[in-house]
């Protein structure tokens, strides 16, 4: 008898790009709202500006979001907003997640 | 969205009107029009929505942005905040339509008539109802203790039969300090970061 009936390849196959609470939390928020910029993320997170670029920028290269630069008045903004890619990947995410914690859960409970 | 993003969103949005800018925004209008009201100069109490225009706005862009930055909202939110604003302005309207009638009610009414007795406590109770709609709409609470000083103002002056700008005075004070006392809050939570992406 298997101790956790958990499928090995569902737990393989997680986005190990997302599967890191730090990128998870900016993908989280920015799946909720169209565009957030630096400072936004950086309040929402809780992240020092260092690590949240160091996240954004693979983010950004694994084609998860996108970023965008403007002048507000003299100030210069850095926006960011989730791709569909992006998008597509976290909703694939909290799903594999969601099934393996209610195996766990299940498990639990018995 | 699924139940879990959409109380995300709704926390981020609530989060986003922490700040207490429109409430001293707001406030400060009340405070200016119930001043000038009862001070005399009428043509002063057109610098109120001026003043709540142009005061916002500066509030958001030097005390809120630099702290917790900006964000556009889903589509979705946006159009609710669209017609949240029509909503607001109707309420406006009608209560600028309702304020000429009664004075006109007032101006042609004998002394002992409801309308003229009702009068003074009617700009208030029309705020106060802008007020609830603006809590309703934007999901804070505090708005409908303005909503309650205002109407509570707006049944004293009735009683008392006083001037009508001392509701208005009340419920300014009321929302300016409450506005105030959370900007500081929110100034001392969030310090300002540097918005420069490294």
């Amino acid at each position: 008898m298997r101790a956790f009936p958990i499928d090995a390849k569902a737990v393989a196959s997680l986005d190990r790009l997302l599967h890191e609470p730090a990128r998870l939390s900016i993908v989280a928020c920015l799946a909720v709202v169209d565009e957030a910029d630096f400072v936004f993320l950086q309040a929402q997170t809780g992240m020092t500006g260092g690590n949240l670029s160091s996240h954004v920028k693979k983010l950004e290269q694994a084609g998860y979001i996108t970023t965008s630069k403007e002048f507000q008045g003299s100030k210069p903004r850095t926006s960011f907003a989730l791709t569909d890619e992006g998008r597509e990947a976290f909703t694939g995410y909290l799903t594999s997640m969601r099934s393996l914690l209610g195996v766990l859960d299940g498990h639990a409970s018995k | 969205m699924d139940g879990n993003s959409k109380h995300l969103e709704a926390r981020v949005f609530r989060g986003n009107w922490m700040d207490g800018a429109l409430d001293v925004s707001a406030g400060a209008a009340l405070v200016v029009t119930g001043v000038f009201w009862l001070t005399g100069p009428t043509a002063g109490q057109t610098l109120a929505p001026v003043l709540a225009f142009v005061l916002y706005p500066i509030l958001r862009s030097k005390i809120t942005e630099p702290r917790i930055g900006h964000v556009r909202f889903a589509k979705e939110r946006r159009a609710k905040l669209r017609m949240a604003h029509w909503i607001m302005l109707s309420i406006g309207v009608a209560a600028l339509g309702i304020g000429i009638g009664f004075y006109f009610l007032r101006r042609d009414a004998a002394d002992s008539d409801l309308a003229r007795t009702l009068v003074p406590g009617l700009p208030a109770a029309l705020v106060g109802l802008m007020a609830i709609g603006g809590a309703i709409m934007l999901g804070l609470s505090r708005f409908l203790v303005y909503a309650a000083a205002l109407i509570i103002g707006g049944v004293v002056v009735i009683l008392m039969d006083a001037h009508p700008g001392w509701a208005l005075l009340a419920g300014g004070i009321v929302a300016t300090w409450t506005g105030l006392c959370l900007m500081l809050q929110f100034v001392r939570e969030y310090p300002v970061v540097n918005s420069v992406m490294e």
